[in-house]
This record gives structure tokens, C-alpha cells and sequence, in this order.
């Protein structure tokens, strides 16, 4: 039995991205799977922020907005 | 569940340096509280009282955030808040900034002047980034805009009669800069660029303050989301041209795996700037009368006039 679990993560400029990571992995885990600094990102679940020390369940939507101004 | 460590409820965000969480309101008031105690520190309660603070805001998440907290500020402390905006003339940027800048300032009752580079000095930001391109880009577009904007937010809040200009500056930048001075070999800028606050080094020279000087940007980014100052999303086209990217992105990197670093960057910039003043003395920061236009210059001939012939404009 696998322990795999799939992550939707959606960001502010509209794209979408789907990532498998182990259950239980911390959001810091799943950001920087997809190659982000998790230090320059904000991530909100349920429509409350929440920091990138939580775990993720399966079949968790994040939504992810960029820190870093741009210009 | 990550809990906040001052009332056990859920937590929004933990400071990595400390390992300490914080819920939405003890996030919001530490962030207040620590631009607070910056500014006392620098300023003292006395000076601070029956000033008149002029905020740049360039309706980024950090400006506005500034104008935001230093509004609620300046009742307790009794100063004035007035907010000074640049439009440097940037077609699908700054033109998308201004009326959030606009609405903002409405929605505090602060009073926003605005200051075009077209109406200034005859052509936009994007006007002279042509006249950049037919001379090879020599000087990059970003260079021109900092040294005209500083001159002009300079230049308004003298005639406003300011007894500081603040900027959004945060931790990031402050430790950005600092590497961008040491990779350059800048040892004066290292100086010059001074704390959260600076010294009148001109007579027409507005002392700076930069109250946000110990938030990190994903500190004053958060703060912005959770009391709906994020502005819209718009990203100066001539982004690519600014060396800071590449720090930025490093630094962070180093900051991810060692926490702290940010902070303990800038306690050596000001161990930096002790020994660098101590050498070379405090009146070879002075600014000295640009013989062109009169206002504050570093040379004998200020960047602004240099640039502005350069531009041939």
C-alpha cells in the first residue's frame, strides 16, 4: 500500500499544478518539491493562512501567492 | 496543529528564527509593535511628536503597508502623514499602481501628492528607456529611475517642509543592498546607506526612516494580505535589468537553510558602518551642493544633473 498523496497547488497568477508527496509531508516539503523557497511564498488552505510547518492530507488545495514584489 | 505562543490558538505563521507562532491578530500586532519600537528607538518620543512624516509609497505591498501602520501610528505620537507617490511613466505598471495608491490614501484621509517624471523633466520612464536602448544600454533603466525618483521624493518633501521621509525598505532589502555594496566594493555606500534612520547630511537633504527595517518582506507581505492592502498584481517590465534579482533569490536560499541570517547580516552592516565612519570620519558622508541644479549631491556634479545630460533632456 502506497503512502503517496496528491497535493493541488494553485497559484495567484491562475496556474495550477498537481504533486504527489509522501502523507504526512509538511507544506515546506510539498513547496519546494514544486521548487519554491517556502520563505518566499504565503500559503492559504480553507481560506485561512497557515504556516509551511503544517502537514498536508490527501487531496489538499493550497493556494500559493508570491512574496517578492514585483518590480 | 502549530500554535500560537502567546494565546494557544491556531497559528498563521512562525518566525524561524525564534521557532515562536503567531495567530492572525498576535501577527498583526507583533508586526505594528516592532515598527513602533523602530521608530521610537531611532527617532526618541520627542522627535517623533508634531512631525510631519512624508511616506513613498510606490503602492507596493511594503509602502502601502507603511502608510497603513504609520497612519495609526500618528495618533498615539500626534505626527503628520502625507503620502508621495512617482509615476515614472511605466505603461502596464505604474499606470495599474496609481489608482490603488489613489484609493488607499482616500481610504486613510492622507494626503497623496503625485509627481510624474513626464510633467518633470519632459519624458516618461519608458520614453527614456528608448533614448537607453539607442546608446546600448550603458545604464540600465533601473539606475535612471532610483536616482530621478530619489531626487523628486526628495525634492517634494522639502517643499512639503518634511521632517523625514520614510520608505518601505525592509529587512530584505537592507541585507540585499549591503551585499550589492560589498560585491561592488562600496565601502562609503556601506555607510552612507545608513540604519533606520539617517542624518540631516544636507541642509536640504530630508533625514530618511525606514520603519520596516526589522520586518522580512514575507513578514510585511503577510501583513498586507491580512488587512487587504495587497496591490494588484503588475510587474515593472524593466524587472530583468535589476542586478538585485539574483541576491535576492540567493539570499533567500541562505536565510531557508540558516535561519536568521537576514538579521545577523545587518548587525554586521552596522558594525561595518561604525568602523567605516570611525575611519573615515563622519564629515566625508556629508553631502555636498550639486553646482548644477543646487540640491544634494555626492559628487561635485550630482547623479540626477549627470543622468539628465546623459538622457540629453
Amino acid at each position: 500500500m502506497t503512502n503517496k498523496i496528491r497535493v493541488t497547488v494553485k497559484f495567484f497568477s491562475g496556474k495550477t499544478r498537481a504533486v504527489e508527496v509522501e502523507k504526512g509531508e509538511k507544506i515546506s516539503g510539498v513547496l519546494k518539491k514544486l521548487g519554491l523557497n517556502p520563505i518566499e511564498v504565503i500559503v492559504i488552505r480553507g481560506g485561512t493562512v497557515i504556516p509551511d510547518e503544517e502537514t498536508v492530507d490527501a487531496d489538499t488545495v493550497l493556494e500559493v501567492f508570491s512574496v517578492i514584489s514585483g518590480g | 496543529m502549530v500554535k500560537c505562543s502567546i494565546c494557544g490558538k491556531q497559528a498563521i505563521y512562525v518566525d524561524k528564527v525564534t521557532g515562536k507562532g503567531f495567530c492572525k491578530n498576535h501577527f498583526i500586532s507583533r508586526v505594528e509593535k516592532t515598527v513602533e519600537e523602530t521608530l521610537l528607538q531611532a527617532l526618541g518620543q520627542s522627535s517623533l511628536e508634531k512631525s510631519t512624516i512624508c511616506v513613498a509609497v510606490s503602492g507596493g505591498k511594503d509602502s502601502t503597508s507603511l502608510l497603513y501602520i504609520l497612519k495609526k501610528l500618528s495618533d498615539r505620537y500626534e505626527f503628520k502623514v502625507q503620502a508621495l507617490s512617482i509615476d515614472e511613466g511605466i505603461e502596464g505598471y505604474r499606470d495599474l499602481k496609481i489608482p490603488f495608491i489613489e484609493k488607499v490614501s482616500r481610504k486613510l484621509g492622507v494626503n497623496l501628492h503625485v509627481r510624474s517624471f513626464r510633467e518633470e523633466f519632459g519624458l516618461s520612464l519608458d520614453q527614456m528607456f528608448e533614448i537607453l536602448s539607442e546608446k546600448g544600454l550603458e545604464i540600465k533603466p533601473c539606475t535612471v529611475c532610483g536616482v530621478f525618483r530619489r531626487y523628486l521624493l526628495n525634492r517634494i518633501a522639502y517643499s512639503l517642509g518634511a521632517d523625514y521621509l520614510a520608505t518601505g525598505h525592509n529587512l530584505d532589502d537592507e541585507a540585499q543592498v549591503l551585499l550589492l555594496n560589498i560585491i561592488r566594493g562600496s565601502i562609503v555606500n556601506i555607510a552612507r546607506e545608513g540604519g533606520v534612520s539617517s542624518p540631516r547630511i544636507h541642509e536640504r537633504f530630508i533625514p530618511r526612516i525606514k520603519p520596516l527595517y526589522r520586518l522580512t518582506e514575507r513578514e510585511t507581505a503577510l501583513y498586507a494580505y491580512l488587512n487587504n492592502l495587497l496591490p494588484p498584481f503588475a510587474e515593472c517590465p524593466y524587472v530583468v535589468f535589476a542586478s538585485r534579482e539574483v541576491v535576492r533569490r540567493w539570499l533567500n536560499s541562505l536565510e531557508e537553510e540558516n535561519p536568521g541570517t537576514k538579521i545577523r547580516l545587518i548587525g554586521v552592516k552596522e558594525t561595518l558602518q561604525k568602523a567605516i565612519s570611525r575611519k573615515i570620519g563622519d564629515r566625508a558622508l556629508r553631502l555636498k551642493t550639486c553646482k548644477i541644479c543646487g540640491e544634494p549631491s555626492a559628487g561635485e556634479v550630482c547623479k540626477f544633473c549627470q543622468l539628465r545630460e546623459y538622457l540629453g533632456i
